[in-house]
């Protein structure tokens, strides 16, 4: 069908209900996917939606048989699970939302992921400064585009870091991308291998007590890279870190001396990550 | 040694409400659990989930042994992708009942599925079977909120919402058996959400 190629915003923003009820077409729902990155509201209403449709489904329980039980219980056994996706060899909650694991067979269509799109919790009455930069979500969801949604659809899942940095070493799709907040330095942005190397400026020792972090800005936050070091030369190193849809620029914050769970202050390098 | 009666009183209180079983924990505490491979917590889940897994799946697919087949699919989904749940994204239930929709819907719009349901669809009367699907599901509503919500949707969104939730249609497969076009069944989609959402009090 044709319909979304007449698709604006606001006809988009209706397909929330849709989307909720699995009910979308698999073009309709990946297109949709891609318009959640730029659209808080639309990830806080899908968001609420689910909760919704969950209450609902929750009223056909009925006793599973009892095989169901030991099926599950004897297989669990011989089933690895992912591990968490990891930074820095630094084991960490990233949100979930795009990581398409390697070992899951691809179904039919982004509903199969329709626990993990992007949603948005709480959207914050004043936003942050992470959460403002609307020209920057809209470059993030033209980065989706232009990469062809291989953002999306490349599939890493837990990439360690240290393969993240071969692969986009050696990748033949990256993109140098230059800081709009502070000066030099760049990132090396990867879409198929879902990572970004990062070069920072050479930065002034951070002040004691304080700590330089590395962020991974998206839509709803940021989520941390980690607190950088400095390495053998007395250079602060940031490496490289893992970037999903959504992610909408690499940052650097002063925080306090361990880091932040969330950047408090304003940053002081800041990458969008567009072409 | 006696304890006074104030203090006995309060230790009583908190001692009662023994949680039932497989409910000691929140579901999102189990499945943070789940995901450090801790299997007594992957069953204390398992009991408080699955009869809803496997009733949406049964609602959705119907057929009890593909239901099951759904449900377990699911629960081995649960176990293996844990750690990739992030409660400030959502609810474990809602994770787990969208996993659960969503592998259900999957089923049934299974290549040969949707090849005899499009012809179904085509070669449908313009009186759909809407009523005795919308009945069905009314009448397993145990909750009585979720059935005072559904009463506050008008019986086009109702319709509509049970239709591309219970009966996993499309939103075009929806259009089709009402005979309404498309952005018309988005919108009852998305008004009958909202009124279901706001009735039940989710947090948008």
């Amino acid at each position: 069908m044709t319909s979304h190629r007449y698709h604006n915003a606001g006809e988009l923003h209706l397909d929330t209900g849709a989307m909720a009820l699995d009910s979308l077409g698999s073009d309709e729902s990946a297109e949709f996917t891609s318009h959640l990155a730029s659209c808080p509201t639309c990830s806080a209403e899908l968001t609420g939606f689910l909760e919704t449709a969950a209450i609902l489904g929750s009223t056909a329980a009925e006793a599973p048989p009892a095989s169901l039980r030991e099926s599950v219980m004897s297989r669990i056994a011989q089933i690895p699970q992912l591990p968490p996706l990891v930074l820095g060899g630094e084991a960490q909650t990233r949100p979930p939302d795009i990581s398409v694991d390697t070992a899951q067979p691809v179904s039919t269509g982004h509903r199969a992921d329709v626990a993990e799109y992007p949603l948005a919790p709480v959207i914050p009455l004043r936003a942050k400064w992470y959460r403002r930069p609307q020209s920057l979500l809209a470059a993030a969801a033209a980065v989706v585009v232009i990469g062809g949604g291989s953002i999306v659809i490349a599939n890493n899942g837990p990439t360690p870091v240290t393969e993240a940095s071969a692969c986009v070493a050696a990748a033949k799709d990256t993109r140098e991308l230059t800081p709009t907040v502070g000066t030099g330095g760049k990132v090396t942005v990867s879409p198929t291998c879902n990572a970004a190397t990062v070069e920072l400026p050479a930065m002034p020792d951070v002040p004691s007590g304080k700590a330089y972090q590395l962020w991974v800005i998206h839509q709803n936050g940021a989520t941390s890279a980690g607190v950088l070091q400095k390495n053998a030369q007395g250079r602060y190193t940031a490496g490289t870190t893992l970037v999903h849809a959504g992610d909408t620029g690499i940052g650097v914050t002063v925080e306090p001396a361990g880091g932040s769970t969330k950047p408090t202050t304003t940053p002081i390098w800041v990458v969008p990550l567009a072409a | 040694m006696t304890t006074s009666p104030v203090l006995r009183g309060i230790g009583k209180a908190r001692d009662v409400p023994e949680p039932a079983a497989g409910a000691a924990l929140p579901a999102e505490e189990l499945l943070q659990r789940v995901a450090l491979g801790d299997c007594v917590a992957f069953e204390d889940l398992y009991g408080t989930f699955s009869g809803r897994v496997f009733g949406l799946a049964r609602r959705v697919v119907r057929n009890p042994d593909q239901a099951e087949e759904v449900a377990q699919e699911v629960f081995l989904e649960i176990w293996r992708r844990a750690s990739r749940f992030d409660s400030s994204r959502g609810s474990a239930t809602s994770w787990i009942m969208a996993l659960t929709h969503a592998r259900s819907v999957d089923r049934v719009r299974s290549a040969q599925a949707a090849t005899d349901r499009e012809l179904k669809v085509a070669h449908r009367s313009h009186e759909p079977d809407v009523d005795s699907v919308v009945e069905a599901v009314e009448a397993r509503f145990e909750r009585r909120a979720v059935q005072k919500c559904l009463g506050t949707l008008t019986e086009l969104q109702k319709e509509s919402v049970t239709l591309a939730y219970f009966s996993g249609y499309t939103y075009r497969e929806v259009a089709e058996l009402l005979s309404t076009p498309l952005p018309t069944i988005k919108t009852r989609l998305r008004d009958g959400l909202i009124r279901l959402r706001d009735c039940m009090g989710v947090e948008a």
